[in-house]
């Protein structure tokens, strides 16, 4: 039967793209649709469930916990995303310019925190910050600057301004490559073009550069805020794996990876992933709407 | 047309005489009393979450040289032991023949039938218990009251301190003059003023308030969640006082358990107790405490000692059974009973690894010979004999380390000045539904 229909010359191309399709099928679609599947369900032990309807849904979108997790994830994703726009933007600019000597070797040196796996500075993290035997606190003490230990990580808010800082200091490079690509393929005519015109170097960057990057932007915005709402593996080792303090580390994924795999929880996970998939939905589709009108 | 016809007609034989061959094994497998240990012949396979099996298949290869071991180890970090099997055992697809659990989620094993009931025919059990320690086949009774894992070790608690502190603080490190001052929680915190003092505050009693977590948890009658309600222990409140105390007043270091500030404090003389239980003291505390002597670079110190802990108790432990799902569950049975209760066995591994073990003969046979040089020539196994005897855990339920956890967070809090105890205890009361959302909460 097969045999036949791949004898057709024009259908060849299928096999071409079976492989793919394969795997698309078995990993990425089959799993979307056994996520719902078991999303209507609610365990009764380790092993078996039973079917509850859409109640998960209705138990995760009247949890005041699950609300304080993205707020948590949204404060977490602003505090670096902000910084690191601005300096990856900033960086980006110094760094086109051929004037500056040892680009290259910056441009390496700003990426790098971007190989060191996340969770391995989690760990480096908490050791700085360890109240008394971290050495951030040793440092302050030893100078004379604080009196006692600070107890950081028993601060909410310090704790989500580590991870912003982690995730800062570990993305604005690969951010700064992005934006050299974007600046790069701005056609330098048009700066000689403003120059002859009498711009100003400020006035260039406002009203050529800027609005020429801003397809660029988008992007930054749009992967960085996916990847944003997606965030995990900082505060998942950072504290102890459960949004400790008071659940401020307790960000939407973490949230979910908890109940699924520390609570057993599968049914109520597979519905957080689905609310968290249409919220990233509509924050990607309104992106990007923003920017088009804009246009 | 005619080839998918033929391959399915291929795919079904050789299904059907795959379970043909299942039933056939069950069948044959009625009376394995009367079969020699070299009788039995096959392969099982064994997942564990600790390399520990992996030391013990050359002495069960002694016993039985038929049947072959595939021992594979999953470590538990990130939990990913535990979803492992999980699911492989959900999915149906058989998976190991036999496979351990953890203190922390083994009552989840049982409530869930991964393991295979073993107090009736053809395992039968029930006539090894009489030489076990009792809580440790006793804890694995299923809802029907049957046995569903065997053991190598029981983990009864001790304490262990320095004694060169003990000697500066109360002029002896003799292990009964310090354990008048462990064995009661008021003296306890008396002994953590003194060291507080006579150091001005270098060194602590404790590495952290949550060391005394595990005997406080004991510290009950009744299950966390009974007939649908939950429990909180006096208990609970007792501990989340005691350690604001503790640490207000610099008795404790202020690390957390399994941190790596607090595995540091064992080598760095800083700290004088550390609870833990008989596995804590040889990969724990040892490995820690003197890392050099224990890979048997030079002597230990023997700087250490042994005292009674304010409460007995029992800290983790490891169980083995066989997956329900085996097709080979007359082979994985003799593995099981051998690492449980093979009195020849326990002795030798007794012996190798100073590891405690769960059978009460073997216990009784090996104690006299014992002389730990860690813990300056001590006899470690005596003073766990007795307490072993002691261990009652029937009130533990499958959601215990999950409600531990919530409430260890909150004392947390507590502790550092971030909440009032009455929010810590509200908080941990909405962390508990999350947990398990459907139990009522006064």
């Amino acid at each position: 039967m097969f045999n036949n229909f791949f004898k057709k010359r024009d259908n060849k191309g299928y096999l071409f793209i079976l492989p793919y399709f394969l795997a698309m099928l078995t990993f990425q679609v089959y799993p979307i649709i056994y996520t719902f599947f078991l999303s209507l369900q609610k365990p009764i032990n380790m092993i078996k469930s039973e079917f509850v309807g859409f109640a998960n849904y209705q138990r995760v979108l009247t949890n005041e916990l699950f609300y304080t997790s993205i707020g948590n994830t949204f404060f977490i994703w602003l505090m670096n995303y902000i910084p690191q726009i601005i300096f990856a933007l900033l960086l980006g600019v110094i760094l086109t310019n051929k004037s500056i000597k040892g680009r290259e070797a910056l441009r390496t040196a700003y990426f790098l925190p971007n190989l060191v796996t996340a969770s391995s500075i989690g760990v480096l993290f908490a050791v700085l910050l360890d109240w008394r035997f971290g050495t951030l606190n040793h440092a302050l003490v030893n100078f004379g600057i604080v009196q006692e230990p600070i107890k950081w990580l028993s601060q909410g808010l310090f704790a989500q301004g580590a991870v912003s800082f982690i995730q800062w200091w570990q993305w604005f490079g690969y951010t700064m490559i992005i934006m050299m690509a974007g600046l790069n393929a701005i056609s330098s005519e048009l700066y000689e073009a403003a120059h002859i015109d009498g711009a100003s170097r400020t006035q260039a960057f406002f009203r050529i550069t800027l609005p020429l990057l801003k397809p660029t932007i988008l992007y930054v915005m749009v992967t960085s805020l996916i990847g944003g709402l997606q965030i995990f593996d900082i505060p998942r080792v950072l504290t102890n794996g459960r949004g400790a303090p008071d659940n401020s580390l307790l960000t939407m994924v973490l949230y979910l990876y908890n109940q699924a795999f520390k609570n057993f929880n599968l049914g109520y996970a597979a519905a957080l992933a689905y609310v968290l998939f249409i919220l990233i939905l509509i924050f990607s589709a309104l992106l990007f709407k923003a920017f088009d009108e804009k246009k | 047309m005619k080839k998918i016809l033929m391959l399915a007609m291929i795919a079904l034989v050789s299904f059907t005489s795959i379970m043909a061959n299942g039933q056939k094994e069950a069948a044959q497998s009625t009376d394995w009393s009367s079969m020699a240990p070299a009788d039995f012949s096959g392969k099982i396979t064994v997942w564990s979450f600790t390399d520990e099996i992996g030391g013990m298949i050359p002495y069960f290869n002694e016993l039985y040289p038929n049947i072959e071991v595939e021992f594979v180890v999953i470590p538990n970090q990130d939990e990913v032991y535990l979803n492992k099997i999980n699911t492989t055992l959900r999915s149906g697809a058989g998976g190991p023949d036999v496979f351990t659990g953890e203190a922390a989620f083994y009552k989840q094993f049982i409530e869930a039938g991964y393991w295979e009931p073993l107090s009736g025919a053809p395992y039968n059990a029930e006539e090894l218990v009489k030489d076990l320690v009792p809580y440790v086949p006793g804890s694995t009774r299923d809802a029907n009251g049957k046995i569903t894992a065997l053991s190598w070790q029981a983990t009864p608690g001790a304490l262990f301190y320095r004694r060169s502190i003990a000697k500066e603080v109360l002029g002896t490190d003799d292990p009964a003059a310090v354990s008048k001052y462990t064995s009661d929680l008021n003296k306890f915190y008396e002994l953590g003023a003194m060291v507080e003092k006579k150091y001005s505050g270098e060194k602590y009693l404790l590495a952290g308030y949550g060391d005394m977590a595990q005997f406080i948890y004991n510290l009950r009658k009744k299950p966390y969640v009974e007939n649908n309600k939950l429990n909180i222990p006096q208990g609970f409140y007792d501990y989340m006082k005691l350690s604001k105390e503790m640490r207000d007043n610099n008795i404790e270091a202020g690390t957390s358990t399994w941190q790596p500030s607090w595995f540091s404090s064992m080598a760095d003389g800083s700290v004088m107790c550390y609870i833990l239980p008989t596995w804590g003291l040889h990969y724990v505390l040892k490995p820690n405490a003197e890392p050099e002597a224990n890979n048997g670079e030079k002597a230990f110190s023997g700087d250490w000692g042994l005292a009674v802990p304010p409460a007995s108790y029992s800290w983790g432990g490891t169980w083995i059974g066989i997956n329900s799902m085996s097709k080979e569950k007359a082979l994985a049975y003799q593995f099981v009973k051998f690492v449980g209760s093979n009195e020849d066995f326990l002795e030798k591994w007794a012996k190798k690894t100073g590891d405690f073990v769960a059978n009460t003969k073997v216990i009784d046979k090996v104690t006299p010979s014992f002389s730990e040089p860690f813990l300056g020539g001590q006899n470690h196994y005596a003073y766990f004999g007795k307490e072993a005897k002691k261990i009652d855990v029937s009130f533990r339920g499958p959601w215990d380390f999950q409600i531990e956890n919530a409430w260890g967070d909150q004392v947390a809090l507590y502790v550092d000045g971030i909440k009032s105890f009455d929010e810590a205890v509200a908080d941990f009361k909405k962390a508990v539904k999350e947990i398990l959302p459907e139990v009522e909460i006064e």
